[in-house]
């Protein structure tokens, strides 16, 4: 964002009427809780998560009962950014050096049960000179960890507006922050807020000449001079975006000045870069750290114990396995039965249909294409929901933050970076939310790449894919009594593309090797018991979203894909069986034109239109299958169970289409293929250019074939599975 | 003769529905289907999005931060 007036040429004199004075701030470091708080506070229903970097983008939404806009900005640790979501905090804290840009106040979230590295920030937003309401959170955890906290002793030492002891988990202070907002006094322009930060003398003397500049140009809408000349003198970038007005002389002027001071530092051996982080620091124990003691953390000490077992380099990947295994295990097993009853009130629905309704074009239309088509990928609902669940869990829990580190190890040994592990684990669920999260990479190589590989991790969409065909070719085979085979094979498909992505970026390293190396720093948050209502908020939108699909597109699919497979219809006088004529159908065209294509893969004609049609929608692959089979049915009064049409699929010839080889060879395709529109977009989006969606869609495309064809010939070869 | 119509009509309508979704997806998108957990629908939609506002075409030079 561009700062269009510089806080240096702009009199302090605009008023409340032109200020964005409905607007207020809600900022804080990540997994602050900031999000959880926007909710309670506006009633949205924005994921939360137990971990740093849930918010990459600045959302907003109205707060309780008053037209008053509240913001919730991604976190960040201080306003130097480092990564894109970090950028989006500093450049709009940035931009209240206009006057007519700043907000009535600003929300700052603290975690309370870590006050001496949140309230660095918070004292970089104080120097804004906006009514700044400094919310404790976390007052649960803090009572239950014994710290003591003064909130009107810190508020007398920070001189912030309001300070509110408060917990987004429990509902504590909601109240009185809507009332502090909505009372916020209004700013004082002339008032010029003091530095907070604490050098001596010999510390400052360097900046002297920069300082002085600053002064004469300064007005309350700037940080203190002394502070934007530290920044200044450690950062060329400030000066450029944050001073774009000055005349070219005045540039210049100010550049010498900047070149003067860093000589001055270097004489007397002073590291300028980490002057600020310092004199907050120091600012922190002198004037704020007797309003706080955290003596006693036993909850910090209680994650640690569990860290010592949970991240261990032995039994962390074993628990990792075992973890993964039950979830696996759990989404065969509990969803068989609401799966069951989903099937039975489907055909219950078709044949009530059929039975109504005369036979003919119509019925089958909503038959074999509405009702089959749909019907068969809705079942998948509990299996979704199943696995959100579970996500969820393990993001609120913080767990998901142990996985990552468990697995840096691992790509640490590979020599990978593994600040991508977080939002590959976050694929799992969706691609895109994924992609978003990869902004907190710093690096744009490294984001580039874990954008690109991010849609090998397979996402929900994929998932009724691979139960139906797991389920319908896998043997239900148990071993050591509970450990099912194909729950095995289902979580095969998710470490596929996981480490199909390590590969690939390994081989990059290699090829393409990197001058600068990134290192994984993440902070561990503690294990918490996960908020019912985030967890319920995530299952219920993905549920929704599933839903909302089946009834939009995949249900506008089906209806084509119905059309596709049942016209031209046969001349009156020739008599042809249901087989053919979907075989010579526009759909059977189009299979058969793909099929010498396809078929070294095992995949026939209907596989084909299948695959085809994912394009547009992974899951339209099962609505594909259903759909035709269902028109081929010589037998129009019941509908023909998807898993047991595949089973008794015949080539013309007498063998079966599916086969073990068959099913594995489609599943593996499944999780290398890119069929998600939305994906591209959001990669056209975050890399500003339409060739990386390209490159994505041919490299996934040609790994997939090439993944398909060596599982197949090569199964084919060793005589496995066929 | 009429089923066929209403057959063809309803073919029509689902055909320009995923030509729409289509277009809508690439260029802006998941419009319906509005996943109320992920930021991605507002940043899609350009509302309020300070990130789209700072993040295009700036993606290769923030990359030297």
């Amino acid at each position: 964002m561009k700062i269009t007036s510089p806080a240096t040429n702009r009199p302090a004199e605009a008023t409340d009427a032109n200020r964005a004075t409905n607007q207020v701030a809600l900022i804080g470091n990540p997994n602050s809780g900031k999000t959880a708080l926007f909710n309670l506070l506006t009633g949205a229903n924005f994921k939360v998560g137990n971990y740093p970097g849930v918010t990459v983008e600045k959302k907003s939404g109205w707060l309780k009962g008053h037209k008053i806009l509240l913001q919730d900005l991604p976190g960040a640790y201080s306003l130097s950014p480092k990564s894109l979501d970090e950028k989006v905090t500093v450049d709009l804290v940035q931009s209240w050096r206009v006057t007519d840009q700043r907000p009535k106040a600003v929300v700052v979230v603290l975690d309370a049960t870590n006050l001496t590295r949140n309230l660095f920030l918070t004292l970089q937003i104080l120097e804004m000179g906006v009514p700044a309401i400094v919310v404790l959170n976390m007052m649960d955890e803090v009572r239950k960890q014994n710290i003591r906290i003064d909130p009107a002793l810190l508020q007398k030492r920070l001189d912030a507006y309001a300070v509110i002891p408060a917990s987004a988990k429990t509902g504590e202070g909601i109240p009185e922050i809507i009332k502090a907002i909505v009372a916020a006094p209004p700013i004082d322009e002339k008032h010029i807020p003091t530095p907070r930060l604490k050098l001596s003398d010999e510390q400052i003397a360097p900046l002297g000449e920069v300082i002085h500049y600053l002064e004469a140009r300064s007005h309350s809408a700037a940080p203190p001079p002394l502070v934007d000349s530290l920044r200044m003198v450690a950062d060329d970038g400030y000066r450029e975006q944050n001073y774009p007005a000055l005349s070219e002389s005045e540039q210049t002027d100010l550049q010498e000045k900047i070149e003067q001071a860093r000589k001055n530092f270097a004489e007397k051996s002073i590291e300028f870069s980490a002057l600020e982080s310092a004199g907050r620091y120091a600012y922190i124990n002198k004037h704020l750290s007797q309003t706080y003691s955290d003596e006693a953390v036993s909850a910090v000490s209680f994650s640690e114990k569990v860290d010592s077992i949970i991240s261990h380099t032995v039994w962390g990947p074993l628990i990792l396995l075992f973890v993964l295994g039950f979830i696996f295990n759990t989404i065969f097993s509990w969803a068989e039965y609401p799966m069951g009853w989903i099937e039975s009130a489907v055909e219950w629905l078709a044949v009530t249909v059929s039975g109504l309704l005369p036979e003919g074009v119509i019925q089958s239309l909503l038959v074999d294409g509405i009702i089959v088509g749909v019907g068969n990928v809705v079942v998948f609902l509990p299996q979704i929901i199943l696995l959100i669940f579970f996500l969820s869990l393990l993001e609120d829990s913080g767990y998901i933050t142990r996985m990552a580190f468990i697995l840096d190890r691992l790509m640490n040994k590979l020599g990978l970076q593994g600040k991508a592990v977080l939002p590959m684990l976050s694929g799992f669920a969706c691609a895109i939310p994924a992609i978003m999260a990869s902004r907190t990479i710093e690096n744009w190589r490294d984001r580039l790449i874990t954008i690109l590989l991010i849609p090998l991790m397979s996402c929900t969409a994929r998932l009724p894919v691979y139960i139906l065909l797991i389920s319908a070719f896998v043997p239900q085979k148990t071993f050591l009594g509970f450990i099912q085979l194909q729950a095995l094979v289902l979580m095969g498909m998710y470490f596929l593309g996981f480490f199909t992505a390590v590969i690939i970026s390994l081989l990059i390293k290699h090829l393409v090797p990197q001058k600068t190396i990134s290192h994984f720093v993440m902070e561990l948050p503690p294990y918490r018991v996960p908020m019912f209502r985030s967890v319920w908020m995530k299952v219920y939108n993905s549920g929704k979203l599933f839903l909302v699909n089946a009834g939009s597109i995949i249900l506008a699919i089906s209806i084509i894909l119905w059309f596709l497979a049942s016209y031209p219809t046969p001349n009156e006088n020739g008599e042809v069986s249901s087989a053919s004529q979907v075989e010579q159908s526009y759909a059977g065209q189009l299979g058969k034109m793909i099929e010498p294509v396809i078929e070294p893969l095992g995949f026939d004609w209907k596989i084909g239109v299948g695959i085809i049609a994912s394009f547009a929608a992974r899951e339209v692959m099962v609505s594909t299958l259903a759909t035709i089979y269902n028109i081929e049915a010589e037998d129009d009064e019941d509908i023909v169970p998807l898993v047991e049409a595949m089973r008794n699929e015949t080539h013309p010839d007498g063998r079966p289409v599916y086969t073990l080889l068959t099913a594995l060879s489609l599943l593996v395709f499944f999780v290398y293929a890119a069929q998600c529109m939305a994906t591209f977009a959001i990669v056209k989006r975050e890399t500003n250019s339409w060739r990386w969606p390209l490159v994505m869609i041919f490299y996934m495309t040609a790994l997939a074939y090439v993944a398909s064809l060596i599982v197949y010939q090569g199964g084919l070869l060793l005589g496995v599975g066929a | 003769m009429i089923e066929q119509i209403l057959v063809f009509a309803f073919v029509l309508i689902a055909a320009i529905y995923v030509l729409r979704h289509i277009r809508q997806t690439l260029l802006h998108g998941e419009k319906e289907a509005k996943c109320e957990g992920c930021a991605i629908n507002e940043a899609m939609a350009g509302k309020n999005s300070q990130m789209s506002k700072s993040t295009n075409g700036q993606m290769g030079k923030f990359a030297d931060l």
